[in-house]
């Protein structure tokens, strides 16, 4: 399994890195929209947790881009307009580690992507 | 316009109107008083002089005209001034015999007959001094078995007095009329930055919610990797502890600055079903607590109101209870005169006294029993969604019980 996890915050994602990967499989970071787009050309995601306010990149943008490599998308949200994107799953701040792990394996059993990782 | 600005200024009016209204009563009384004080004197004078005031031959020395003296001024005519005969409207009537004979002593007035004078004055035996008919001031004496009547006309006298009445109650009404356009100005001035604040204390909420969320997010992660690293233990459990804490009161601040942007979409929904519902899903934690609940609800107990914010507002109530109950809560709803109250109580270590700081943000009543004291937000909202619905909300403690009252 792997993960994108983009936030612009690098302490988050700094420790949801460690965590992801201790349970989940390899996670890769990044911290704007740029950054995600060009991961999302150049690698394979099994999902995408993205924060919805990240910088430079309008958030639909991204969740177009994912969906178009058939990648689910877990949207890290501070509550307001979460109606409006089409994410596939929503994530309000502030959560724990047990909440992102349970969404993401809910998203990925969704999509048909469960691994047996976990 | 400002809620609170339009109060401010209909009490500011309402103290100037007081302020005005005091101080010219007081002047024009006082200036009808001396008016009155002046007629007596002067009928005292003629009084003095056997009801007739004819010239004086040789005015006193303050009075008297010296051409060589080039510091002689003459004040405003008193009704010592020995020039009083020339302007005195005035009539006297002597009764002797018991009153069976009058006769006229003295008569300098155009608007009585003689005949006339003689009959009102003896209207007038009985009394002392006084008003009658409007500006005429009249003194009844004795001398030598004589009574004698004295009437004179003050109506030129009491027309400043009148003038100076008419002037006040314009001179108010203008006052007023400028100070409410004042008002309105500095009214502004006042409530601009007083709205500022609130504007900005809003915003704070808005982003203290918005910037909260992700430190809690980070420090919930930091400390699992924690407890992966080195165990759990009862740091991390205490930070734990905090961190839900601190997420309830960003839940909290969410709803409140929601609330305050706009009110809810109302519909008639049924309290006594929502506060059922509230209190359903806190049973578990009352039953936990060893608190006895008592409800008193009446069925279908329907109001317009906005359904989610009295949901949340009946979870608050529930929560309160649930944390600061000692043995017992109670719950009561009813319809009462087309109104809806609402009594939740709960026996509490709290002096008696009205407790309504515990609507204010932030604030608890300081409860020595029970360390568990929340963030002070939930009766806030409560009292905002009482506000939002047109109620009231008080609270108080009464025989070591703390009650809270809605009536919506």
């Amino acid at each position: 399994m792997k993960i994108l996890l983009a936030s612009s915050d690098r302490d988050l994602l700094e420790c949801y890195k460690i965590l992801l990967e201790a349970d989940l499989g390899q996670t890769v970071t990044a911290f704007d929209g740029t950054q995600v787009l060009s991961l999302l050309s150049s690698e394979a995601f099994d999902t995408a947790v993205l924060d919805d306010e990240l910088p430079r990149i309008e958030f639909g943008k991204l969740i177009n881009q994912a969906h178009e490599k058939n990648i689910p998308v877990i949207a890290l949200t501070n509550g307001a307009d979460t109606g409006q994107t089409q994410a596939d799953a929503y994530l309000k701040y502030p959560f724990d580690y047990d909440k992102i792990k349970r969404t993401l394996i809910k998203t990925l059993s969704d999509a048909g992507k469960e691994d047996g990782n976990e | 316009m400002n809620k609170a600005e339009k109060k401010f200024r209909i009490y500011a009016i309402l103290v100037i109107f007081v302020l005005l209204t005091v101080l010219l009563a007081v002047i024009n009384a006082v200036n009808f008083t001396m008016a009155a004080d002046d007629a007596d004197r002067l009928t005292q004078s003629i009084a003095e002089r056997q009801g007739s005031f004819e010239r004086i031959e040789n005015a006193p020395e303050e009075f008297r005209f010296d051409p060589k003296n080039k510091d002689f001024r003459m004040g405003p005519m008193g009704p010592d001034s020995p020039e009083m005969n020339a302007s005195l409207r005035y009539f006297t009537v002597a009764f002797s015999d018991k009153g069976e004979k009058a006769e006229t002593v003295a008569f300098n007035i155009s608007a009585v007959t003689e005949e006339d004078a003689k009959e009102w004055a003896k209207e007038l035996l009985k009394e002392k001094t006084g008003w009658t008919r409007g500006t005429y001031r009249y003194r009844v004496y004795k001398k030598n078995g004589t009574t004698y009547v004295t009437v004179i006309d003050q109506g030129r006298e009491l027309l400043p007095s009148y003038r100076i009445l008419i002037i006040s109650a314009v001179g108010e009404a203008l006052c007023l009329a400028i100070a409410w356009f004042l008002l309105l100005i500095i009214g502004r001035k006042i409530y601009a930055p007083i709205e500022e604040a609130d504007r900005k204390q809003k915003n704070f909420i808005t982003n203290a919610n918005k910037e909260f969320r992700i430190p809690l997010t980070v420090i919930s992660g930091n400390t699992e990797l924690a407890e992966r690293k080195y165990g759990p233990d009862d740091q991390t459990r205490s930070t734990r502890r905090q961190l839900l804490k601190l997420n309830e009161l960003v839940e909290k601040l969410k709803t409140i600055g929601i609330y305050e942007d706009e009110n809810g979409k109302l519909s008639e929904i049924s309290l006594s079903d929502h506060l059922k519902i509230a209190l359903e899903a806190k049973a578990g934690a009352f039953s936990e607590k060893g608190i006895e609940l008592i409800t008193d609800i009446e069925p279908d107990v329907k109001l317009q109101a906005d359904p989610a914010a009295i949901k949340q507002t009946f979870d608050e109530l529930c929560d309160n209870a649930v944390k600061y109950s000692i043995t017992r809560a109670s719950f009561k709803l009813k319809n009462e005169n087309g109104h809806v109250l609402i009594e939740a109580s709960n026996d509490a270590d709290l002096p008696d006294g009205p407790a309504d700081q515990v609507f204010d943000r932030f604030t608890t009543l300081n409860n020595a029993k029970d360390k568990e004291n929340g963030a002070g937000l939930g009766l806030s909202y409560v009292k905002e969604t009482v506000k939002a619905h047109k109620g009231r909300a008080s609270a108080e403690v009464k025989d070591g019980d703390f009650i809270i009252r809605i009536t919506l």
